[in-house]
């Protein structure tokens, strides 16, 4: 009877050690692999900062609103960025003048309307170029919409205001200048020191939603995502809910779209590449931190309908 | 706005934590890519990206550094991140050198599904691009290697009846398949397309009298011929093992298609 027992004990801490170290590996692998998507991003922003005038951006950007938020959806072709590392540069732009639903248009549009993704996504699918269409058409529609809607309806400032910031409780002007009348010298000192600011700021949301992600793939049992997969409206439901929690890149979530195929509709394996790089565990955190905790709701709600609906129309096509 | 003063006498505690993350973080990165560990997480063409970020890291820490010794240079006063807020990245360092096994194991088999893709028929079957299928065909055995491994299993598995009769050679880690009979097992291995994350299981599976009494997640190298067989109530492949070696874990046990 003790054998038995401790036989079972043995087996239920073999068990979870072999459990342990996957969650150690997965976790890692996000880590390491957005690491260098993260670094850019808050080097890019700190450039931003130190380098670019307000003017200066302020007159690339198209007078009109609309024309503005269609270019900052087409913008990921030249950018082939990582969802990782998007909130930080859009901050930036923001504080640097770029109006809010441009900034937030190119914010969806270009983790997914790349030529990196496109290729990846192809070769998932084994170059079935319809996927990648149906895919980047509805991540620029989504983008799109997204951004007109926030036009039409949001006023005034969504960034949260320095004071709620706590790591920049008082030192607006880190944010919001550049600093013409320092050395070339002081600019560069200053671009590492803000860049690694705004690491450590963005760095911890980052690696707690590669913990929840990592855990959530050791936890998920596949056969519970499979018995729902061929009902056309749940199906779509539940890949979205599946994307959010996993937070793969989006150069590499097609793959794990394309294990689904089998046994998902169309729809929900669209939803699932086009939510996930939008909406994911990992960036919702940092969204919840640069921007004001009821427009990262409404905008979460917003994309939420637009992705089911363009998934349910795919389904009933 | 804090008076400037304070921290004129202060040590700057944060500057020092982040000095000493930035530091954890350099030693790690450096540390997996010399002992070539970074593989084992990352797909091997996303290394050079790994080693500009640590090279990165490096002016980052010497700033930092500065800044905790003279606490008096500029703006320092304002950034005070509370501490508790550095857990996660202590708990990523603690992990990542507390727990020496860096590879995924049996385990995540069973969460990830088993050759998932080699179904994935969102168009008919007949469109599939077989870019390996003449070779295969020409072959007196199929020798499964890194290189081929996907490409292998997805022809061996959705078309058994053309590779019934030939021979084969693979390595692989055992998985038993629930619902397999009493000799029935798998040979798996993990694919990868961008980091370990996104790892997905293809296998294929195996008859053989000895094949129970190795545990999953054991490897083992394997000849044998390509059967069909019915499995779940439809065809499937499974290699009849004619011999079989138990080896040790590969250094590269991962398969990295399309490099």
């Amino acid at each position: 009877m003790e054998d038995a027992l401790a036989t079972i004990a043995a087996a239920v801490w073999t068990d979870n050690w072999n459990h342990l170290i996957n969650f150690k590996v997965i976790l890692l692998s996000i880590v390491i692999e957005s690491f260098p998507f993260l670094l850019m991003s808050v080097i890019v922003s700190a450039l931003l900062n130190n380098f670019v005038s307000e003017n200066t951006i302020r007159n690339m950007i198209p007078k009109s609103n609309i024309l503005s938020i269609i270019m900052a959806c087409f913008l990921g072709i030249l950018f082939p960025v990582c969802d990782c590392g998007m909130v930080p540069i859009v901050r930036r732009l923001i504080l640097k003048g770029v109006p809010l639903p441009a900034a937030i248009a190119f914010m969806l549009a270009a983790p997914i309307v790349n030529p990196v993704v496109s290729a990846a996504t192809a070769f998932a699918f084994q170059n079935n170029m319809y996927i990648v269409l149906l895919r980047l058409g509805t991540a620029f529609g989504v983008a799109l919409c997204t951004g007109l809607l926030l036009n039409g309806f949001t006023r005034g400032r969504q960034l949260k205001s320095p004071s709620q910031i706590h790591s920049h409780g008082c030192c607006q002007h880190t944010l919001n200048s550049h600093h013409p009348g320092h050395s070339l010298l002081h600019r560069w000192i200053n671009t590492l020191r803000d860049a690694s600011h705004e690491f450590f700021e963005m760095g911890k949301y980052l690696v707690m939603g590669a913990m929840l992600g990592s855990l959530s793939q050791i936890a998920i049992p596949r056969e519970i995502l499979l018995a729902l997969g061929q009902d056309s409206s749940l199906s779509i439901g539940v890949m979205m809910v599946f994307a959010f929690f996993i937070s793969v890149c989006s150069a590499a979530d097609a793959f794990i779209a394309a294990s689904f195929s089998s046994s998902f509709t169309l729809g929900s394996l669209v939803a699932f590449m086009v939510f996930g790089p939008m909406i994911d565990l990992k960036n919702i955190l940092m969204l919840l931190h640069t921007f004001r905790t009821k427009f990262v709701c409404y905008l979460t709600l917003i994309i939420i309908m637009l992705c089911s609906s363009a998934a349910y129309l795919i389904n009933h096509m | 706005m804090q008076p400037r003063k304070r921290n004129l006498r202060s040590f700057n505690t944060g500057a020092c934590i982040q000095s000493i993350i930035l530091l954890g973080f350099i030693i790690l990165l450096l540390w997996l890519d010399i002992t070539k560990q970074l593989p084992l997480y990352i797909n091997p063409k996303f290394i050079i990206l790994t080693q500009i970020s640590y090279l990165l890291l490096v002016p980052m820490l010497v700033i930092q550094i500065i800044d905790t010794l003279l606490p008096t240079s500029y703006e320092q006063h304002c950034h005070k991140h509370s501490s508790i807020g550095y857990t996660p990245f202590f708990l990523i360092l603690f992990l990542a050198f507390a727990i020496p096994e860096n590879t995924l194991n049996a385990n995540l088999v069973s969460s990830k599904g088993l050759n998932s893709q080699s179904s994935a028929v969102t168009r008919s079957i007949k469109d599939l691009p077989r870019p390996l299928a003449p070779v295969f065909s020409q072959m007196d055995t199929i020798k499964v290697t890194n290189l081929n491994y996907t490409e292998a299993m997805c022809e061996i598995n959705i078309f058994p009846n053309e590779y019934a009769g030939k021979k084969i050679t693979m390595t692989g880690f055992v998985f038993q398949i629930p619902g397999a009979t009493n000799n029935q097992t798998s040979l798996v291995r993990y694919v990868i397309m961008c980091c370990t994350a996104d790892s997905l299981p293809y296998g294929v599976m195996c008859e053989g009298i000895e094949t129970q009494k190795y545990p999953d997640g054991t490897w083992l190298s394997i000849e044998g011929i390509i059967q069909m067989v019915t499995y779940d109530g439809k065809d499937a492949a499974s290699i009849k093992i004619t011999s079989l070696q138990k080896i040790e874990a590969p250094k590269d046990p991962y398969v990295y298609p399309y490099n």
